[in-house]
């Protein structure tokens, strides 16, 4: 029969004795015939004994980290033959040397309980987030006693901490005296457990749904399904190797700017006042010329620093517009028409001024539009787990914040492929019958592909090129221009650091923006 | 005896090395040209090492035992992953086939050339000279009389002939080419052109001459075939473009990655 463990770990005086007590107490496990208590505690211990006794509970003490090696659970095993331990552990002790043990097959880890006083738990975790993001890291539920007297609005920001470190543990406000009802199904048989392998069921679920979405729409479309797929296959694959180099110049230079750069000093770069700065914050994306999906990185880490949101939200809008590469890229898109790359200049820049401008006026701050999770999400070298120190610490540091930035936004990049990738391959045809000579249902159909058929700020000029039989000069720029503003992968990669209603907003003041640029253009042209 | 491990250091190690396997094999065998222009090599072989030393940071950290580990995060990458395995680049000949739909309405992008370059002619740098002698460029690849036109300069070449037609008039080339129909044509005639990549396959585009042959009903689209014709001056909508005349026809193999890759910047 399986031995199950349960872990209960936190600081000193947080509560853990009484939880146990209360789980002995309470028949959460009486259905175990040999309970087996481990106290990782150098101190005293005040459990009560009597209790002990009338459970037939044995207990063990263990005073310092170097009594955790592989015997432990041998010897345990041969001298008491549990079928349930439970264990008290020290909340400054490094959990994964708990958790490496060699032990029995029959042996199992079955839950992690991070307990933690909640008025005194903020202020913890911003002083010791080293200690502390481990334990979080790795429990699946997190206990906060003693909130009553603290307020609703910081148990939803601790909710929000704890997301952030552990999106998948469950965080719960227990009574004094006993563990809530709530933490019933974490005292199940592990697979039994609904939380988990639930959620990841109803994931694969919605993938499965996705997957079949687009096998109905290859299967009602007229078109040779294998020959769609390939086509889509390869779009999608091509879109993410040639992006590969610049989100990993991106991540490595996130990093940099997060872990080394003072926020103090990027922020009076840009902010110097209001016209100088907005200008330091156009011509900064001359001098990175890549991609736009190497930008965002960039962005989230600036964004990260608390950077000043309107000088970020310009940098970021006229980034590939002042990019040499995409100037280049549109005057031999369009050799016969050297202006429209200047106007293309031009445009990027007057609408990455005037949104930032608008958001200006509007007095929105960075700390009301990024989510509120970001602190954690910054790579700093207390979360890192670096293992040197001095310069090999830092090379360490960035590579590995660069490796956490990488996973993180590869994701985004991913999906924003796929979806460009399938539409790349469905929408000319559908595009070709919207055709209109209206020029403002071109414009709209221009924003449309710009939000799902940009690819990369340099080959946005010859994707724009292509349409040129169809529709004219003007909505064709529009396309090329707001195309790695409003790029779907770039917004979901956003949406990572950004609030989602900070984002629509966004991109409604950027369309907006355009549809006053391009038919004031129009206009004249 | 069991031992916990760190199940997301190792995912995590399990995706990198997939990546840097399919990658490299990708770049050595050279299939990588289906996806991206070859200009990305040097940053593709570079994102490899980076990868690599990722991958290496990480086989310390799977013996750092980790609990409730979030494998979803990770589902994700098993669509490019599958995508690469299963749906192998050699197949490249018949993605051609789907890009019909999207080539041919950039085929047609050939209009706005010609509507325009004979007029500005002279803004275009370095052909600005109005005095050089396009097509002189060229000759070093004649053999008996006829220019051949290989892959490497097929990009120039191609958009001389556009911009300076006058040049190019009487000259007699042969390239390798697809066959590419348009909508407007006459039934005699077919476009010899190629698909062009700038970036990455997402925006390949085909761009090609008009052709004018009594073959033309034994062509196919998609088809290759080496062309031989002599350049004269024709009205398309108006305007002057080049096409080749006095054709003979050879059909051929699909070469291996049959892209021509945009290299003027």
């Amino acid at each position: 029969m399986a031995t199950y463990i349960d872990i209960v770990t936190g600081f000193l005086e947080s509560g853990k004795t009484t939880f146990i007590q209360n789980i002995l107490n309470n028949g959460q496990v009486s259905d175990f015939n040999s309970i087996v208590l481990v106290i990782c505690e150098e101190g005293f211990t005040d459990y009560d004994q009597e209790l002990f006794v009338q459970k037939n509970i044995k207990s063990i003490i263990l005073e310092s980290p170097t009594e955790l090696n592989d015997d432990l659970f041998k010897q345990i095993d041969a001298k008491f033959h549990p079928d349930y331990i439970i264990v008290e552990y020290n909340g400054t002790w490094d959990i994964s040397r708990l958790l490496g043990l060699k032990m029995d097959p029959d042996y199992r880890y079955r839950n992690v309980f991070f307990i933690s006083e909640t008025g005194t738990f903020r202020n913890q975790l911003s002083n010791m987030v080293t200690l502390m993001h481990p334990h979080i890291q790795n429990s699946n539920v997190t206990v906060f006693n003693r909130h009553e007297t603290v307020s609703p609005d910081i148990l939803k920001k601790i909710v929000q901490d704890i997301k952030s470190i552990n999106p998948k543990t469950k965080t719960v406000f227990a009574e004094a005296v006993a563990p809530t009802r709530a933490l019933n199904p974490y005292f199940g048989k592990p697979d039994n457990q609904k939380n988990s392998p639930l959620n990841s069921l109803i994931k694969l679920n919605l993938f499965m749904l996705m997957l079949l979405c687009v096998s109905v729409i290859l299967i009602f479309s007229d078109f040779n399904d294998y020959h769609y797929i390939q086509s889509i296959t390869t779009i999608f694959l091509s879109i993410l190797i040639q992006a590969l180099p610049f989100i990993l110049f991106g991540a490595f230079f996130s990093a940099i700017i997060q872990l080394f750069v003072s926020s103090n000093w990027i922020i009076t770069q840009i902010s110097k006042g209001t016209w100088t700065s907005f200008l330091i914050a156009v011509s900064a994306g001359f001098f990175l010329p890549i991609c736009d999906c190497g930008l965002v990185p960039i962005v989230s880490g600036l964004l990260k620093k608390s950077t000043p949101l309107p000088q970020t939200i310009t940098f970021w809008l006229a980034s590939s517009a002042v990019s040499p590469i995409v100037f280049l890229s549109m005057l031999y898109a369009f050799p016969e028409q050297p202006y429209l790359a200047v106007i293309r200049v031009i445009t990027g820049v007057v609408i990455g001024i005037v949104a930032g401008i608008i958001l200006k006026l509007a007095h929105l701050e960075t700390s009301a539009v990024i989510q509120d999770s970001r602190y954690f999400q910054t790579i700093g070298k207390d979360i890192l787990d670096l293992k040197f120190e001095g310069t090999k610490g830092k090379i360490e540091a960035v590579f590995s914040g660069a490796k956490s930035e990488f996973f993180r936004v590869s994701k985004y990049v991913i999906i924003g492929a796929l979806v460009s990738a399938i539409l790349q391959t469905i929408l000319p045809q559908t595009l070709m019958h919207l055709i209109s000579s209206n020029p403002l249902l071109q414009f709209m159909i221009m924003v449309a592909a710009a939000i799902f058929m940009s690819t990369c700020s340099t080959s946005n000029a010859f994707i724009g090129k292509s349409f040129s039989n169809n529709f004219s000069t003007i909505p064709i720029l529009a396309f090329v221009v707001m195309g790695p503003m409003l790029d779907l992968k770039n917004m979901l990669m956003l949406s990572g650091v950004l609030k989602k209603r900070f984002l629509i907003v966004l991109a409604t003041l950027v369309i907006l923006e355009g549809a006053v640029v391009f038919s004031t253009l129009a206009y004249f042209l | 005896m069991n031992r916990k491990i760190n199940t997301d250091a190792l995912i995590q190690l399990i995706i990198l090395i997939l990546t840097v396997v399919l990658l490299s094999y990708a770049l050595i065998t050279k299939k990588i040209n289906a996806y991206v222009h070859p200009r990305y090599y040097l940053g593709l072989w570079l994102s490899i090492i980076i990868l690599v030393f990722f991958a290496l940071s990480l086989i310390p950290k799977i013996k750092k035992a980790r609990h409730n580990v979030s494998i979803s995060p990770y589902l994700i990458f098993i669509i490019p992953l599958a995508a690469a395995l299963f749906f192998p680049s050699g197949e490249v000949i018949s993605k051609d086939v789907t890009m019909i739909e999207s080539s041919l309405s950039t085929t047609t992008s050939e209009q706005p050339i010609a509507e325009n370059k004979p007029t500005t002619t002279d803004t275009i740098e370095e052909q600005s000279d109005s005095n050089e002698d396009a097509s002189e460029k060229y000759e070093h690849y004649k053999v008996d009389d006829v220019v051949q036109i290989n892959d490497d300069v097929f990009s120039a070449w191609f958009f001389d002939t556009y911009a300076h037609l006058d040049d190019f008039t009487g000259k007699r080339y042969l390239y390798l080419a697809q066959v590419f129909s348009m909508d407007d044509f006459k039934d005699n005639q077919f476009l010899a052109g190629r698909n062009f990549m700038v970036c990455c396959a997402a925006d390949l585009a085909g761009y090609g001459i008009i052709c004018e042959s009594n073959l033309r009903n034994e062509l196919v689209d998609q088809e290759w075939i080496m062309v031989t014709g002599t350049i004269t001056s024709y009205q398309y909508n108006g305007h002057p473009v080049p096409m080749l005349t006095d054709v003979t026809i050879i059909k051929t193999e699909a070469p291996e990655v049959g892209y021509i890759y945009y290299k003027n910047y």
